[in-house]
């Protein structure tokens, strides 16, 4: 419940962020700079003078934005290899043993490597993200699938001589959803996580585009004269992640009965 | 019992060969010729030429595949376009203080985690474990970084117990290295003792549902026995996997604390290789952190089967 509201509140500050941000996040305020909070500065100013308020609410946009298509890109990607692979037993060797050499790199080493190749920006980011986390997905995935061809409506459906693709597509795809909307949540937190962590380490999206990342990276330099570049964002990153990890404990709990009070959170960078 | 070992070493053959491939392709997938971005910004079109001749890049590609792999055999990681040196070399050098913080941090993960898991699940659903199963929550929520920027601006710059960053080597003494890692290795250890405690208390929970665990209890053994002796022996196989995992998951994120706390480790080679485009030494990092993250799995698995009987008889 607790995490249905987080994560609704920071949708919700993602949608309205120009009504919300009060500022432009780009604005210098030359004559503030590295302003304590205020009240004309909700959040302190930066080194360069603009607000962090408006930078944290424009930075919670951009994390809802890369979490939410990194969580599609991976549903999309993950589905139709572990389908395949799930399905068809010659392709499965193979694309298992590709999706187990992506999974040997940690992820954030994977998404580092990925990003020096194709250069910082947000697609990027997503891009790369989302290529980390498909093979959990797929893995997810081909594990249901390989139960679900055993089963006797599979069988009655083939026999009726309805098309693969149907069968697949119909028959086994819904039935193995439920532990991969699960994982989206935590594939979700992991995509904020990884870009915070990606553009705090320079990498990521580009360091005048506002993201809680970006800014928490200017905070460091600043940590003495500033703290409220440190102390803002990283309210705001826990608060999303805490909401997302409680949503996706009570998601789990709700699809999957089952598996109950085994971890599996999202894992920071 | 052979024949699953030799299978499960035996697979780590295509991961490698994948692995391989993509950091192969890392270089080719950048924007631009491979030889101009490795000559930089002011080569001239023949040191381009003569480059791309020298590293074989006007070769087809799979037999550019072909010598890359050879080469990997070999152990030759090329050389560092901006610093001048074997790739190897510059890695071998930085790969004391990222050994160390992951260590440390790995150490810190389990002293924490595990009693905190054993003890929750003794006392389920008691203030103690709700308690303990809160902070391992939030502990999950923190990225490690952050907890590394809050933990210097408390004890470093607020309470000025601890140096605010750098590393001190090894060779200026235990206790000054040490020093220097503590903070950095709690940021990093932290966070993975609060994965530790859930799965191990889940997996405690479990063997505590055990009819063994109801007979123990029938014959009236005390309950410290019956958790200590008889629940925690199973109940710790998952954990010790999630153990041995942690180090190799605590390679990547010592990357982004190094960053933090200015240790010169593998990481900032990484992150600095990455701003300066220098492909070589990203594709070295990147394909040994790779084939230790998938060195210690076998490994993990290994010892998962000797302390399993259950999984040696499949």
């Amino acid at each position: 419940m607790i995490g249905a509201i987080l994560v609704a509140i920071n949708v919700l500050v993602a949608v309205f962020a120009p009504v919300i941000g009060r500022w432009e996040p780009q604005l210098l305020d030359v004559k503030a700079r590295l302003a304590p909070p205020n009240p004309t500065h909700w959040m302190g100013t930066d080194d360069v003078g603009r607000d962090v308020w408006s930078r944290v609410v424009y930075g919670t946009r951009l994390s809802m934005l890369v979490g939410g298509v990194v969580m599609l890109f991976s549903f999309v990607g993950g589905i139709v290899f572990g389908l395949l692979g799930g399905y068809y037993r010659p392709l499965d060797n193979v694309l298992m043993r590709i999706m187990d050499g992506f999974m040997a790199f940690p992820p954030i080493i994977l998404a580092i490597a990925l990003m020096a190749s194709l250069g910082p920006s947000v697609v990027n980011v997503i891009v790369a993200l989302g290529i980390v986390y498909v093979p959990r997905v797929a893995r997810i995935v081909r594990g249901s699938v390989l139960v679900i061809r055993e089963t006797p409506y599979v069988e009655a459906a083939l026999a009726l001589g309805v098309p693969d693709v149907t069968v697949l597509l119909r028959h086994v795809l819904p039935n193995c959803l439920s532990p991969v909307i699960v994982q989206g949540t935590f594939i979700f937190a992991a995509a904020v996580l990884g870009e915070a962590a990606l553009s705090f380490l320079g990498v990521g999206v580009p360091p005048q585009i506002p993201s809680w990342g970006n800014v928490l990276a200017e905070g460091r330099l600043y940590l003495q004269q500033a703290p409220w570049l440190t102390l803002f964002p990283g309210a705001a990153i826990m608060a999303c992640i805490l909401g997302l990890n409680l949503f996706g404990d009570g998601l789990r709990d709700l699809l999957d009965p089952k598996m109950q009070g085994v971890a599996n959170s999202a894992r920071p960078s | 019992m052979q024949t699953y070992l030799l299978r499960r070493v035996l697979a780590v053959i295509p991961v490698m060969l994948v692995v391989a491939t993509v950091t192969f392709v890392l270089i080719h997938l950048a924007p631009g010729d491979p030889a101009s971005i490795i000559a930089g910004p002011d080569a001239t079109p023949e040191n381009i030429a003569r480059l791309r001749t020298h590293l074989g890049l006007d070769e087809p590609l799979p037999a550019q595949l072909l010598h890359w792999y050879g080469r990997l055999l070999r152990g030759d990681l090329g050389d560092s376009i901006f610093l001048r040196r074997p790739v190897t070399e510059a890695i071998l050098e930085r790969l004391e203080p990222t050994l160390l913080l992951t260590s440390w941090a790995t150490l810190i993960a389990v002293l924490i985690g595990v009693p905190a898991g054993i003890v929750s699940a003794r006392y389920h659903n008691t203030a103690v474990d709700q308690s303990f199963m809160g902070l391992a929550l939030i502990g999950l929520s923190i990225p490690n970084f952050l907890l590394g920027l809050l933990m210097i601006l408390v004890f470093g710059v607020w309470l000025r117990w601890l140096p605010v960053a750098g590393y001190v080597s090894l060779d200026l003494g235990l206790w000054p290295n040490a020093r220097s890692l503590l903070m950095p290795a709690v940021s990093l250890g932290l966070v993975q003792s609060a994965l530790i405690a859930r799965i191990t208390r889940s997996s405690m929970l479990d063997v505590l549902r055990e009819q063994y665990i109801l007979a123990s209890r029938a014959k009236g053994l005390a309950e410290r026995a019956v958790v200590y002796k008889h629940a925690l022996k199973n109940a710790i196989i998952p954990t010790l996997t999630v153990i041995g995992i942690t180090f190799a998951i605590l390679i990547g994120g010592a990357v982004v604390i190094e960053t933090v706390f200015n240790i010169p480790g593998v990481g900032r080679l990484i992150i600095s290789a990455v701003l300066r485009r220098d492909y070589p030494v990203i594709q070295g990092v990147v394909l040994i952190i790779a084939l230790t993250y998938t060195l210690i799995n076998l490994l993990v698995d290994l010892v998962y089967l000797t302390l399993d009987p259950r999984i040696r008889y499949q």
